[in-house]
């Protein structure tokens, strides 16, 4: 489906051949595309369902053309979208009518590895992975691990805030970048945070993570690395509900320990990944648990003793400790395929990504129960159960006409139910174009004006990435949503749309 | 599920409100203060009080969700009491400088104690809050789970901004469990090998969680399961003919500046630089003279510099290694220097610049603590 967005009435002060003739000083013919056969690929991101053939895509080759192709968008009004590896869950890379796509792929160098200092300066255009791949070799690793992280890039990351299943005990990404360096719209070279371990004045390197392309361009990432744990264990437990499997969750943690993974999987997850990936889960359970913890050996084996009684005494019916690497990382295999998994199940499927208070899983599970019965549409429940952060999976079938936005209005209420309930409408993927309509159940008006006035605070003419992060507040006027926190609706002094 | 919720009414939130709102009305200055136990971090401003003090209490406790939410005129050393109740900590350990420290001083000015290189600093445990902007509309950020990626992160660009951005009413924070284990042990080593050790500990896999340098001696800290601790320990030991035990009391002393070390007259300068210098072959200790002294903390990432030297050879000296100087205690120097100087380094153009319009994106009128960090913001 094509779906235009609303880009904020940018309107070009140039023709498309104008801006062609202009470019093409700039970067060379084959990192500029503007024929349709070569825009077809940058149409959508992971977000699928959204597509829109960009005005012209540019592949810029270094700092200094980026810099002068901003500062021409600036001049005419062009809109920009950055683009890292394209595998946005929230289609915060959609393409827009008008806008240019800049697509970072090109800049994929490593730059420096400071092994002294446990840091990498890299490209944005440089894979997650290919960090730790990179510093294997000292026994250093790059801790943020999305479950795209074979693809997906560092600048895109940082974009997004990226988490991934290692979050709990090691942060997202704005726990682990220490230095970016940013383009602003007016074409200047910011350098945000340092070497060091803080900066003078306001946390911008804070803000600029998950500002979805918004408030820069990421042009260089300082990460920090970490030293690879001496022993990782997992242990798979699994419930005969799911509840229980959500409680023992609760119980681990307050119990003391803060394991580097724990993941829930409900059982037609556990079918899924069993029957894609043969990873030895046990298809008859309600819910698995998937526990890891790392460290020295006896800090290990003290923990692994902690958790074996933490799973039993909270009523889990089986309890295995991978025996070998080999093992561990199957366990792992299975939920890391759990989404493509999905996939077999039916022809599309809808991941969303709300973010509750782990305490509230058992009503949100419930929630979501009811309202795939109301629907009709079957879910799939991977979860973060250290973070609270649920991935259900609705599935649906594009080519039923209307199930797509029978899908989209369920997943609202999915999320919805996740602001009710203490938590966020997105935990990692970001709002992109997709979650605009729930950011105006998130936020009152005065909150979202707030952040609109930092968008303009960095780009004056809202040129970066417009229309996507933050709705206007005219489109929750019309979406007609009214702003609840904890099921109550505060402020009843300020305006309603 | 316990939830301990406060019943006193403690809650100012309607007063601060509407005080904020008159002073954007009538474009009036305001000095924002929760117990003044940090206002000599910034530069002196004017305009009528505004205080948090009295603004308190729990408002969410979910010790298994480790998050908490309090309002900012939360004494730090009660939400210290209440999180231990419960074996569980603020993880960045925060100076509090004075007994009636406030939870809000402590994020507004984002401080972060020795164990910040291990397990993080302050802006990375906030979770949420809820401010009072320039123009006096309450405003709620962030929230209280882990991962939240909706809206930008203005809960942590707040997060050491010294209320100039906004006044903190409330505050939500991720927790960890106390380790069931602390140990903390010293060992003479030559100061240009300390952060060099460090970093092989480190490698080693040592559950480190302080490492600083005073006089001759390197000491650390080390923290996780009894079984965890006591075999690094005992790896650690195989390597030192001497290990002498060190009272973990030691770190909230270097925290809260009570060490001896804390007792001089000259300026006391903060500089925070990589842990281990890449720029030019020349150190620190080369560029300090005699009467200079210093303690490392963060395994060679902060130093505390007690010296005479020029503001500016010392902001060179930090800027070359990749870093910054803050001055964080005047002293004894001379008051006109210090009255023309910013305490923290200054801003490139091009980053003041942003800074600016951050500033006045949150406070139009700029009536929140004007001028706290450079007189321009």
């Amino acid at each position: 489906m094509t779906f235009k967005i609303d880009d904020w009435g940018v309107r070009n002060q140039i023709s498309k051949h104008e801006l062609v003739q202009t470019f093409s000083k700039i970067v060379p013919a084959n990192s500029l595309l503007f024929e349709s056969e070569d825009l077809k690929p940058y149409e959508c991101d992971g977000l699928s369902a959204y597509r829109q053939i960009p005005l012209m895509v540019l592949l810029p080759e270094t700092t200094e053309q980026i810099q002068q192709i901003i500062r021409i968008c600036f001049k005419y009004q062009v809109a920009v979208v950055t683009r890292g590896s394209g595998t946005s869950l929230s289609g915060g890379a959609l393409p827009l009518e008008n806008g240019i796509v800049l697509s970072l792929a090109k800049l994929n160098k490593i730059i420096e590895i400071d092994q002294e200092n446990f840091t990498a300066r890299v490209q944005p255009g440089v894979r997650n992975l290919a960090i730790s791949d990179a510093v294997n070799a000292y026994d250093l690793y790059y801790a943020p691990d999305p479950s795209s992280q074979i693809a997906c890039s560092i600048g895109g990351n940082v974009a997004e805030n990226a988490g991934g299943v290692h979050c709990l005990k090691y942060g997202l990404t704005v726990h682990n970048v220490l230095q970016l360096k940013v383009i602003t719209m007016e074409g200047e070279l910011l350098e945000i945070g340092s070497e060091a371990l803080d900066s003078p004045g306001y946390d911008l390197l804070a803000l600029m993570h998950g500002s979805e392309g918004m408030l820069g361009v990421v042009v260089e990432v300082l990460v920090k690395l970490l030293v690879k744990p001496k022993v990782t264990k997992v242990l798979m437990a699994s419930f005969d509900k799911v509840t229980t499997a959500g409680e023992t969750v609760s119980k681990i943690i307050s119990g003391g320990i803060v394991p580097a993974g724990l993941e829930l999987m409900d059982k037609s997850a556990i079918k899924a990944a069993e029957d894609f990936v043969h990873a030895g889960y046990p298809v008859d359970a309600a819910a698995i648990l998937l526990c890891e913890v790392d460290g020295s050996l006896a800090e290990v084996d003290a923990q692994i003793e902690q958790v074996q009684a933490v799973l039993k005494e909270g009523g889990a019916i089986d309890v295995h400790i991978a025996v070998d690497e080999e093992q561990r990382k199957t366990f792992w295999a299975g939920r890391k395929a759990a989404f493509p998994a999905v996939g077999r199940l039916s022809p599309d499927y809808y991941c969303m990504d709300g973010t509750i208070p782990r305490f509230q899983l058992g009503k949100v599970l419930q929630r979501i129960h009811d309202l795939s019965d109301e629907y009709g549409l079957a879910v799939v429940n991977v979860f973060h159960a250290g973070d609270g952060n649920l991935h259900p999976l609705i599935l649906y079938d594009a080519n039923n006409p209307g199930e797509l936005e029978k899908t989209e209005k369920m997943g609202g209420e999915i999320l919805s139910a996740c602001v009710e309930l203490g938590g966020t409408i997105t935990g990692e993927h970001g709002v992109g174009v997709e979650k605009l309509d729930q950011m105006c159940v998130q936020f009152n008006p005065a909150e979202l004006q707030q952040f609109l006035d930092i968008k303009t605070a960095f780009d004056t003419k809202n040129l970066l990435n417009p229309g996507k992060g933050i709705p206007l507040l005219h489109r929750c006027a019309e979406f007609g949503a009214l702003h609840v926190h904890h099921g109550k609706l505060p402020h009843p002094e300020l305006e309603r749309f | 599920m316990a939830s301990q919720t406060d019943t006193n009414n403690q809650d100012q939130t309607e007063q601060l409100v509407s005080q904020v709102r008159m002073a954007y009305e009538n474009r009036q200055a305001l000095s924002i203060q929760g117990n003044g136990s940090k206002a000599f971090l910034i530069h002196p401003v004017s305009g009528s009080l505004l205080s948090t003090s009295s603004h308190q209490g729990v408002i969410n406790y979910f010790p298994s969700e480790l998050t908490i939410t309090v309002r900012s005129g939360t004494l730090l050393s009660e939400l210290k009491k209440i999180l231990a109740e419960q074996g569980q900590m603020l993880p960045f350990e925060p100076p509090a400088y004075s007994e009636n420290a406030t939870i809000g001083g402590t994020i507004a000015a984002g401080l972060s104690g020795s164990s910040r290189p291990y397990t993080g600093s302050a802006r990375d445990f906030v979770l949420g809050c809820k401010v009072i902007n320039g123009r006096g509309e309450l405003l709620h950020f962030g929230g209280e789970v882990m991962k939240n990626v909706a809206g930008y992160d203005l809960s942590r660009l707040i997060t050491g901004s010294y209320g100039g951005l906004g006044v903190i009413l409330e505050v939500s924070l991720k927790l960890l469990p106390l380790a069931p284990k602390q140990q903390s042990f010293s060992f003479s080593i030559p100061s240009n090998q300390f952060s060099h050790h460090v970093r092989s500990l480190q490698m080693a896999g040592h559950p480190i969680t302080g490492a600083c340098y005073l006089d001759g001696q390197a000491y650390i800290r080390l923290a996780g399961s009894e079984k965890g601790v006591a075999f690094s320990y005992q790896e650690i030991r195989k390597n030192h003919s001497l290990l002498n035990e060190v009272n973990n009391s030691f770190w909230s002393e270097l925290n809260e500046q009570q060490l001896s070390f804390f007792d001089h007259s000259q300026p006391l300068w903060r500089l925070s630089l990589p842990a281990l210098p890449t720029k030019g072959t020349e150190n620190f200790e080369q560029n300090l003279i005699a009467e200079d002294k210093q303690l490392i903390d963060w395994g060679g990432a902060l130093r505390w510099l007690y010296s005479n030297q020029s503001v500016d050879k010392i902001r060179q000296y930090a800027k070359l290694q990749g870093g910054h100087a803050q001055l964080f205690r005047g002293n004894n120097m001379d008051t006109d220097v210090l009255k023309s100087i910013p305490k923290q380094q200054p801003l490139t153009p091009v980053m003041m610049k942003i800074h600016q319009q951050i500033k006045s994106a949150m406070d139009p009128h700029a009536i929140l603590n004007h001028g706290c960090i450079y007189p321009e913001l």
